[in-house]
């Protein structure tokens, strides 16, 4: 039975989505021809320990989403997760001020935005992710971090916490935290650097863009490095029969754990519908609050200082000025009033992508030469700033 | 006022007491220690009607994303602060909300004042500011409005002439008729007259500017209004709640507590070399522990469908903080000796006080100990904290003459503390607390039967 990937796709969907759908379209292509029982039984939410056989980011953020929503209320539970290489941001982030796009592109890497609050991370095979859920008004982020952090000591760490309530070794963190509270649950998740790449890590969390001032929340950066190196027995098994053996001693937990396939999760319409949400561009990038752009280019025929409002993702306008140009008066009036009717309600980053906008198409203008071969310039420069490919 | 209200609902009138009731929406807290969060986003849009548990916003604060419901049903009738805003102050006003049926033009005006009156960091997108909307609009019209109320009052002793709706206004806002100037028929007092009588009061009250945590208050020299913060309000709404809900009843005792006195000098003479010492309050505390694994029906919760018996005493004790009341708790009192419940107490005092205490430390708790025996209080009774079933109110220990034919004169002084012990009578009987209270009694003035 055929699972992921129904054919309806909105247009241009965040970028690296399309790996994960390759790739498990492969996974299902193999799965329809091997021995295994193709209907799957439906993951239930019963459990109290969970630990994923997954490592795609997008089903994993949303098997805790809906155990989040759907376990119930008054019991402790524990997720164990790890993820493929990819990057994780906030909630009300923004991707531009935090990753470093040409990078991601070039590794193939994808970003994917979380529903908790707090900064961006990267996760890879080496990095081991934990949920700790409880009732809201038992909730507390200090006792889930102490919980971790011995943990962490029963591997023979020297660890600690810091005032941001992260796990910490001396002074290079190797865990961030964060969490999501609503009416009667509340989470604390976070990332336990083992064996992750710290060069990558490093790349892909270098923003390049320069000059946008951003609502959104920024990221507080940190040297960090592995548990592995502080102990050889630190790895993903060991960590997470560390976690599980001290979430049992606090809770007084003695049910089994529960090992969740991907197969099982999907076969959850919320879990199939939660991991085409993470997939739009709508939830990716358009849930990025309000920046302001600003970027200088000289030109043959003039400095053009540009400056662009974006909310939600969307180009709110453009205004453009020039300077030493030998253009006409009028020139910079023309191209203010071209630039806002090409890219008002334009997808910043994906210029010329949404294909249901009337400027999609190329310019075309029948001013003097000089002037389109102006119009073009900027047009060039404006997509090569911003695009996120 | 009660009946009053009961027999006008027994008529079948709807009463709507809050008839102008566009009330500004604060930034909630959501912790103690909260001072300022993010708007991540809305969820409901400018005019859309919420139901109570609906979420209305949800806010980032300290790396944590938190749903914000609405605690009753109502309209949302303005955004003042948008989405994205950073580093809004905890109480500062962040929209405006009405309730089905209200008139929600005068949103925008609640919004301007509290634009112009906040230091709510608002977009910095070149929007049209209400920063620029001149300064306090409602001031001109209350001095304007105040000459109209300079009406010659009325003598002591002179009948009102009022609508019965406006008395029963006036009586609710707490506004005195005698001040107000009737324009019915013959001078009598109307409902818009007590209506109209509200800006004056209430436009000066809006002239607040919201601080961060106390909001400052308006300079009059009649009266000051402070901006109600998110703990008065919880402590306002909880103990009402408790008061109306449960079915108290009280039982006093006087406590000899000449036997602990002598304990207590006793062991601080020995406690004074570690620079420790022990409190009156840290043997109640102890006393109501032994108490309750004697008596645990004490030691119980209403919970709707159950009664639950908690078998371990977690007590809390009622600190008084500049920003309010508060009640940390000592987890598993009776299993913990006197030198430890004092210098828990005294920890826990002192991060109420500096507002860091976590949620864990102040929620939760399955008896309550409030004791203003320090201020010279005699004697008082104290409201249940829900869901709990008893708190024990105790007041000073004074010396006391009571008849002692051993002795001879006659007489002897002892040194008595009344105690008063409020019971919610759903879980714990008149009889249950009587035997409650003996036992605690029969602790507290032998003291030394805390060893057993």
């Amino acid at each position: 039975m055929y699972f992921c990937l129904q054919a309806t796709r909105r247009a241009a969907p965040a970028f690296g989505a399309n790996i994960f759908s390759r790739w498990t379209q492969r996974c299902q292509q193999i799965r329809r021809f091997s021995a295994e029982t193709s209907t799957a039984q439906a993951i239930d939410s019963d459990h109290e320990i969970y630990v994923s056989t997954s490592i795609n980011p997008y089903f994993n953020l949303s098997l805790e989403d809906w155990l989040f929503r759907h376990s119930p209320e008054t019991k402790p539970l524990l997720l164990i997760y790890r993820d493929a290489p990819c990057v994780v941001i906030g909630r009300n982030q923004n991707p531009w001020t935090e990753l470093n796009f040409p990078a991601l592109r070039a590794a193939n890497t994808p970003f994917l935005r979380r529903r908790s609050g707090g900064g961006a991370v990267y996760h890879d095979l080496g990095n081991t992710n934990f949920s700790i859920h409880l009732p809201r008004m038992s909730f507390d982020r200090h006792a889930t971090g102490r919980l971790v952090l011995r943990a962490v000591q029963s591997l023979g760490i020297d660890a600690h916490l810091n005032d941001r309530n992260d796990i910490c070794v001396g002074l290079e963190k190797v865990s961030g935290s964060a969490y999501k509270i609503v009416n009667k649950r509340a989470y604390h998740h976070g990332t336990m650097l083992l064996t992750t790449q710290l060069s990558a890590l490093g790349d892909f969390l270098r923003p390049q863009a320069k000059n946008i001032i951003t609502k959104g929340v920024a990221s507080v950066r940190s040297p960090v490095c592995n548990l592995q190196k502080y102990a050889a027995s630190a790895m993903h098994e060991t960590f997470t029969s560390a976690v599980v053996a001290e979430f049992r001693k606090e809770y007084g937990i003695t049910s089994e754990l529960c090992t969740a396939t991907e197969s099982q999760g999907t076969a959850v319409d919320y879990i199939q519908r939660g991991m085409d949400e993470l997939n739009t561009w709508e939830w990716a990038y358009g849930q990025t609050p309000s920046f302001t752009h600003t970027m200088a280019h000289a030109f043959p025929w003039g400095d053009v200082v540009a400056q662009i409002n974006s909310k939600h993702g969307l180009i709110l306008d453009v205004s453009l000025t020039a300077k030493n140009t030998r253009m006409g008066a009028t020139f910079i009036k023309d191209l203010n009033r071209q630039c806002q009717a090409l890219y008002t309600g334009q997808r910043y980053g994906h210029l010329r992508q949404n294909e249901a906008h009337p400027a999609a198409t190329p310019l075309t203008r029948n001013l003097g030469n000089e002037w389109t071969e102006a119009l073009r310039d900027v047009d060039e420069w404006l997509l090569r700033t911003t695009s996120a490919g | 006022m009660a009946s009053s209200v009961a027999r006008v609902f027994a008529r079948g009138f709807h009463v709507s007491v809050r008839r102008h009731a566009l009330t500004p929406f604060n930034m909630p807290a959501m912790s103690p220690t909260m001072t300022e969060g993010g708007i991540a986003s809305w969820k409901k849009k400018e005019g859309e009607s919420f139901a109570a548990g609906d979420v209305l916003l949800e806010i980032e604060t300290d790396k944590a994303t938190i749903d914000v419901e609405a605690q009753d049903d109502g309209i949302l009738a303005k955004i003042i602060a948008a989405d994205g805003s950073k580093g809004v102050p905890v109480g500062s006003i962040i929209g405006v909300i009405g309730e089905e049926g209200d008139d929600l033009s005068g949103a925008a005006e609640l919004a301007k004042q509290a634009a112009t009156q906040s230091s709510v960091p608002t977009s910095k997108e070149p929007e049209p500011s209400k920063k620029e909307a001149s300064p306090l609009p409602p001031a001109p019209e209350a001095v304007q409005s105040t000459p109209k109320q300079e009406v010659p009052e009325l003598q002591p002793g002179k009948r009102i002439f009022a609508s019965p709706i406006a008395k029963k206004i006036a009586l609710e806002k707490g506004i005195p008729l005698a001040k107000v100037k009737g324009t019915g028929p013959s001078g009598r007092i109307i409902r818009e007259d007590v209506d109209n009588y509200k800006p004056a009061p209430a436009a000066a009250s809006s002239t607040v500017s919201a601080a961060a945590q106390t909001p400052a208050a308006a300079p009059s020299s009649d009266y000051v209004d402070t901006l109600i913060s998110n703990m008065r309000r919880t402590i306002g709404t909880r103990l009402t709640q408790s008061k109306q809900e449960l079915p108290h009843y009280y039982l006093t005792v006087d406590v000899t507590m000449d036997k602990v006195m002598k304990l207590r000098e006793v062991f601080n003479k020995t406690l004074s070399e570690k620079d420790q010492k022990l409190s009156v309050n840290d043997f109640i505390v102890k006393a109501v522990a032994c108490a309750l694994a004697d008596v645990p029906e004490a030691n119980s919760a209403w919970l709707g469908e159950v009664i639950r018996t908690y078998k371990k005493a977690d007590i809390s004790v009622a600190v008084a903080t500049p920003s309010g009341l508060i009640t940390p708790i000592i987890k598993d009192a009776g299993s913990k000796g006197l030198a430890t419940i004092s210098a828990e107490t005294k920890a826990l005092a002192k991060k109420a006080r500096d507002g860091k205490l976590q949620p864990s430390e102040y929620q939760g708790g399955t008896f309550t100990i409030s004791n203003l025996g320090m201020f010279g209080i005699d004697h008082f009774t104290a409201i249940i904290n829900p869901p709990q079933s008893c708190i024990l109110a105790v007041g000073s220990t004074q010396p006391k003459f009571v008849p002692a034919p051993e002795e001879e004169r006659g007489f002897k002084i002892v040194q008595s503390m009344n105690v008063t012990l409020s019971s919610d009578h759903r879980t714990v009987d008149g009889a249950v607390g009587a035997r409650w209270l003996a036992a605690f009694k029969g602790y507290l003035e032998n003291p030394l039967t805390f060893m057993l």
